[in-house]
């Protein structure tokens, strides 16, 4: 993980916690690695500019508890992933009053994104994607989708990143993975889409928003980027969290060229 | 000897080849335009640059056939070149002449008759892209250097006649 | 279901075109020919180089030879009866479908290896390229006139009025080229 022992987290001798600045690195990135330390204890955030306070408590590679002054438990943790400037401090030994969401690390933070979604959706229905003010300001040009696909293969875990037309056109891909052939991937991921597609149509419950797929050697992540279909692939499911949760954006980003 | 065709499939590009070499399909309105571009190019020689570039491409590929296959006898060259005029679909060429002078004529052009089914009959011959294919197959059949025949159009289908006949000459 | 470009390229690129008696390829309406690509490059490279303050006549030439090639026998095409085995028993989404199909046809038949990237019916649309033999020329600067011309048509002839009335209602402008250095040729067809 880079930087953790650097500046952006440091270790106070006096209280053996962890301390850090949330623009240099992420709260996912934080929870991973103290879930992989076997820590247990409290993460105390605090959110700038406007001072908002929350608490995510975790155990035994589990994020037990969470709770911000609006909210508490899942959505109070997904809440907290969004935000992406403050400082936190790490409080070992600190146990919750009760437990409120009690999923591996991974888990929770892929129900955290899930929610996420399922909110966004719910309230900006067959809206254009929303960038977060910072990743790309509106007076800006979009990036060229090249770049956003080189952002997308800087995530640990992903080896490859493809971008598919309805028709199963490789539009553009980056990376490589000996596990897929990639122009094979590209033919056979608009086929599952379209089917899946057709699925939702029938049943009537929306558009398609992404599918996992879990091979023995690799997943395939896809999701719909603007009228085309992005797939990610990774050697296994165990990053998929972390994964879903930083391509987010980007996917969102790399709709805007398609 | 006819000729043989070897057609394959590049199936990562998808380029088409014949006999090795990469082709590609165009229709009667393309080799119409390209040759009205050329006369459009009248001062600066448009017509014998296109000339000139079918004489060298062609001969290349007249040279690569034969010696690939180990045609030396100059009736099998001529045969050959004029099946592959058939293959490229330019129409139906027959050739005769030695290496001073000869004739080829088409009872079938693809440049002819595209122009007429698009434009209709023209004042003057126009099928430049023809005199260098004979030049070339010339050059081929009597082992001389590019440039050794000049090729004149004298009868053009466009301008009404049955057939278009080209007289060759050696420079 | 929509048009699955592998099943087309697959099934039309078994299709060759072989000349009749009289030497000529009557298909999809118009005389097809054959000719190596040396051919159509060498000639591109010395018409510029002949006159280089000419190119943009030159080049607007090269286009306009391409696109009403591509117009004409783009209409046989997609009328077809190999178009109507292979492409429309896919087609659900009408003009979308019918586009992705001639594109797939663009790279089974060897002219481009190319696909839609982005669409907005009946106002633009960008294509990709990945392979297309006039990257292999020399020269300067972008020069896919080819595709360039191809393109235009094949959008005149989904979204302009109906054949052959709706020639010249969007134009195509390459923005990238294999042959200056890039990954791909991209080319964006708009409303003239």
């Amino acid at each position: 993980m880079p930087g953790l022992y650097g500046p952006t987290i440091t270790s106070d001798p006096d209280d053996r916690g962890l301390q850090g600045n949330l623009s240099l690195t992420t709260i996912t990135d934080l929870l991973q690695f103290l879930a992989a330390s076997a820590e247990s204890g409290a993460i105390k955030i605090v959110r700038h500019p406007q001072n908002d306070e929350g608490m995510i408590y975790f155990g035994k590679g589990q994020v037990l508890s969470a709770n911000t002054s609006e909210r508490t438990g899942l959505e109070s943790f997904a809440d907290m992933l969004n935000w992406s400037k403050g400082s936190f401090n790490f409080l070992p030994g600190i146990t919750p009053l009760e437990t409120s969401i009690g999923l591996s690390v991974q888990h929770a933070i892929l129900e955290a994104i899930v929610l996420q979604e399922n909110l966004t959706n719910s309230f900006t229905p067959n809206s254009a994607p929303v960038i977060e003010k910072g990743s790309m300001s509106m007076e800006q040009e979009p990036r060229e989708s090249t770049d956003v696909m080189n952002d997308l293969l800087e995530i640990s875990g992903i080896d490859a990143v493809v971008v598919v037309g309805r028709d199963g056109f490789v539009i553009e891909s980056a990376g490589s993975s000996a596990r897929v052939n990639i122009d094979e991937l590209g033919a056979s991921l608009a086929h599952s889409i379209n089917g899946i597609e057709e699925m939702g149509s029938e049943l009537n419950v929306n558009q398609f928003q992404d599918m996992f797929i879990e091979y023995g050697r690799a997943v395939i992540m896809c999701k719909p980027v603007g009228d085309a279909i992005a797939a990610i692939v990774t050697p296994d499911a165990s990053k998929l969290g972390i994964i879903r949760h930083k391509t987010k954006k980007l996917f969102q980003e790399l709709g805007l060229s398609f | 000897m006819p000729l043989k065709l070897d057609f394959t499939l590049d199936d990562t590009t998808y380029r088409h080849y014949l006999n090795g070499h990469p082709v590609v399909m165009h229709s009667h309105h393309y080799l119409a335009l390209i040759t009205k571009l050329v006369e459009d190019l009248e001062d600066i020689n448009g017509p014998q640059i296109l000339a000139d570039t079918v004489e060298d491409t062609m001969r290349a590929l007249f040279e690569d056939y034969f010696q690939k296959n180990s045609i030396t006898d100059s009736r099998d060259k001529g045969m050959i070149g004029t099946e592959y005029f058939s293959t490229f679909g330019l129409g139906k060429m027959t050739i005769s002449g030695n290496e001073q002078s000869g004739e080829a004529r088409l009872s079938h052009s693809h440049i002819d008759e595209g122009w007429l089914i698009k434009w209709g009959k023209h004042h003057k011959p126009i099928n430049h892209f023809t005199r260098g294919y004979v030049a070339a197959l010339f050059a081929a059949v009597f082992n001389s250097a590019p440039r050794s025949f000049s090729v004149t159009e004298t009868a053009g289908m466009v301008t009404g006649e049955e057939q278009s006949v080209f007289v060759v000459k050696a420079v | 279901m929509t048009v699955m470009r592998n099943d087309v390229v697959k099934a039309l690129a078994k299709v060759t075109v072989q000349s009749n008696e009289q030497g000529l390829i009557p298909e999809y309406e118009v005389l097809v020919n054959l000719l190596p690509v040396s051919l159509l490059n060498t000639l591109t490279e010395r018409l510029l180089a002949a006159a280089p303050d000419r190119k943009p006549e030159i080049e607007a030439g090269l286009v306009r030879a391409a696109y009403e090639c591509g117009y004409h026998t783009g209409c046989g095409i997609i009328t077809s009866e190999i178009f109507s085995e292979v492409v429309m028993p896919m087609v659900t989404e009408d003009e979308k479908d019918i586009l992705r199909g001639a594109y797939a046809a663009f790279t089974a038949w060897g002219w481009a290896k190319s696909g839609i990237v982005q669409l907005k019916e009946g106002k633009k649309m960008i294509v990709r390229a990945f392979d297309y033999y006039e990257a292999d020329s020399k020269g300067e600067g972008l020069r896919a006139y080819m595709l360039q011309g191809l393109n235009q048509a094949f959008f005149d002839l989904t979204y302009a009025d109906p054949y052959p009335d709706g020639m010249d209602t969007f134009v195509c402008k390459q923005t990238k080229g294999l042959e200056t250095g890039d990954a791909y040729g991209e080319f964006i067809v708009t409303c003239k």
